[in-house]
């Protein structure tokens, strides 16, 4: 085997995961230019990309997205540090699991969505609510695979550590909180993923700003090329959380054998 | 003999009417045991006759029902801290290097790195140090695992089955390793296992468990590193598997003895041994 053709079985791999969607955006392309897919229900990929540039020329698309990306880091930030203490809570401490875990788990299988309304009546349009229904959403994810990751720390590992006098705080840190780590990241990018579909949502149903705005703007009249935007933008902050996710599963969990990651690349 | 190191606290262990209780199944029926410091005490029996668990309250991971465990220094005071323990399975923490597993448990200041090192080279594993643990064989692991124990110049090293999990080979090399460190080092050694020619090997004496109590001890007083295929070996392994099999049946264990004619050279009754009710 030449240098020559590892490296470009290299290229290959690392090209593959575009090859889908690079060519569905050239087939749709040439299909709404050959008239196929009529401009008022589907604009063609150049027009979308075109009202993108627009819209950051005007400046008004860069703020949406920062306002719409500081509500979700925000609601994600304390979400997840909401679930983490839980988890932790009731994994480490079996009454607070009998106090807490019923009652969550109900919590749980409410829709944030559901409670939008009431939410608007408590905070009103303002950002508590918006950062408030992601919080909701993302507690639950992070809770439940912290818990779970605390539960199925190797017990083996937790008498080795009392053996050679690891006890109290250095237990939890050294031992406990990375033996959980792997799930936890598991929750985080869940949680990560939520809470964008879920802020979007909320944006639409009731905001002046942010890219849930731009989405529910576009469709009151009928920008089909702005509301494709949102869509492919959607998409790609999807695509970015998920780097993300990865990148902190790289940094945090070196230690992985490279088959246990989600990592592929 | 002459090659042994001294031990390094002149630590015993004295077990004194141990009795074990599990939800008020009798595991382990009133023990009384005293190794002498530098000792290496070997422990066989069938599965389920106490012996893991004799180890485990050895290692303070269980309390005794009554009667006492201790491990005592030269001066009788108790030198139960000075105790380390090595698992059937490594147990090494997977998100930390091979260096940092074997300071667990040594906080700050403590931490004598250079120290960690000599430990491992002395396991054969000095050009691992940064490796995690998901990389290594499993009796690089379990090398670790005993840098991890030694690293802590303990008295007394308790080893429950460590070679259990490894394959014919590794095995092998793992018990001339143990070997070789006892003999270095100079630590009292308590050996749990369920390979009788393993426990003749290496034991000074081999204890007998049944049934929560001892049934036979047998000295082993041969030159080291001995042989497998050594005659005399070979007899105490046959000797110790008799009184395994033989033990759990009286009539059949004294039909043994007899046919055996005298009782077998070095079988020793309670000897050197404190006993609790005086």
């Amino acid at each position: 085997m030449t240098i020559g053709g590892s490296r470009a079985r290299q290229f290959v791999r690392r090209a593959s995961p575009w090859f889908a969607p690079v060519g569905l955006v050239l087939v749709w392309e040439l299909l709404a230019r050959a008239g196929a897919i009529p401009p008022r229900l589907m604009p063609a990929p150049f027009d979308v990309v075109l009202a993108g540039v627009q819209a950051t020329l005007h400046g008004e698309l860069a703020t949406h997205l920062a306002v719409s990306a500081l509500r979700a880091t925000v609601g994600l930030a304390i979400g997840a540090a909401i679930g983490l203490v839980l988890g932790l809570a009731t994994g480490l401490s079996r009454p607070l699991q009998l106090l807490l875990d019923g009652p969550l788990q109900m919590l749980r299988a409410v829709p944030a969505l559901a409670v939008v309304p009431l939410v608007i009546l408590w905070f009103g349009l303002g950002e508590t609510g918006k950062v408030f229904i992601v919080v909701m959403t993302v507690v639950f994810p992070v809770y439940l695979n912290t818990f779970h990751g605390v539960r199925s720390v190797d017990p083996h590992l937790i008498e080795m550590a009392g053996v050679y006098g690891v006890s109290g705080l250095s237990l939890y840190r050294e031992v406990i909180l990375p033996g959980a780590m792997p799930s936890i990241l598991v929750g985080l990018r869940f949680a990560l993923g939520m809470s964008w579909l879920v802020m979007i949502v909320a944006e639409t149903l009731g905001a002046t700003s942010g890219l849930g705005y731009i989405a529910a703007n576009a469709r009151e009249f009928m920008q089909m090329d702005m509301l494709v935007l949102t869509i492919v933008l959607w998409a790609l902050l999807g695509k970015g959380a998920d780097v993300l996710a990865r990148f902190l599963e790289r940094r945090l969990l070196p230690w992985q054998p490279k088959a246990q990651r989600l990592d592929v690349g | 003999m002459s090659r042994r190191s001294q031990n390094p606290c002149g630590s015993s262990v004295l077990v004194e009417g141990l009795v074990k209780h599990f939800d008020g199944r009798p595991v382990l029926e009133g023990i009384d045991l005293a190794i002498p410091p530098g000792r290496f005490l070997t422990v066989v029996g069938k599965s389920g006759c106490g012996k893991s668990t004799l180890l485990r309250i050895l290692s303070n991971l269980e309390t005794p029902s009554a009667g006492s465990a201790r491990v005592l220094d030269a001066s009788g005071a108790d030198a139960g801290r000075n105790v380390r323990v090595v698992f059937q399975e490594p147990r090494l923490l997977p998100w930390r290097s091979v260096l940092d597993n074997v300071c667990v448990g040594i906080r700050g200041r403590d931490r004598d790195e250079k120290h960690a090192r000599e430990v491992l080279a002395s396991v054969g594993m000095a050009d691992r140090l940064h490796e995690y643990p998901g990389v290594l064989s499993g009796g690089q692991r379990q090398r670790v695992a005993f840098a991890r124990a030694l690293v802590h110049e303990p008295c007394v090293l308790l080893l429950d089955e460590p070679f259990g999990a490894l394959d014919a080979l590794t095995r092998i090399e793992a018990q001339r390793l143990v070997e070789t460190l006892w003999l270095e080092r100079g630590f009292t050694a308590i050996l749990v296992t369920h390979d009788v020619n393993e426990a003749v090997l290496l034991g000074d004496q081999v204890l007998l468990l049944d049934q929560g109590r001892i049934a036979a001890r047998f000295d082993v007083d041969l030159p080291r590193p001995r042989r497998r295929e050594h005659p005399e070996v070979a007899r105490l392994t046959g000797a110790v598997l008799d009184g395994i099999f033989g033990s759990s049946d009286g009539a059949a264990r004294s039909r043994r003895d007899g046919a055996l004619g005298t009782p077998v050279s070095g079988v020793h009754t309670i000897s050197g041994v404190t006993s609790a009710s005086g």
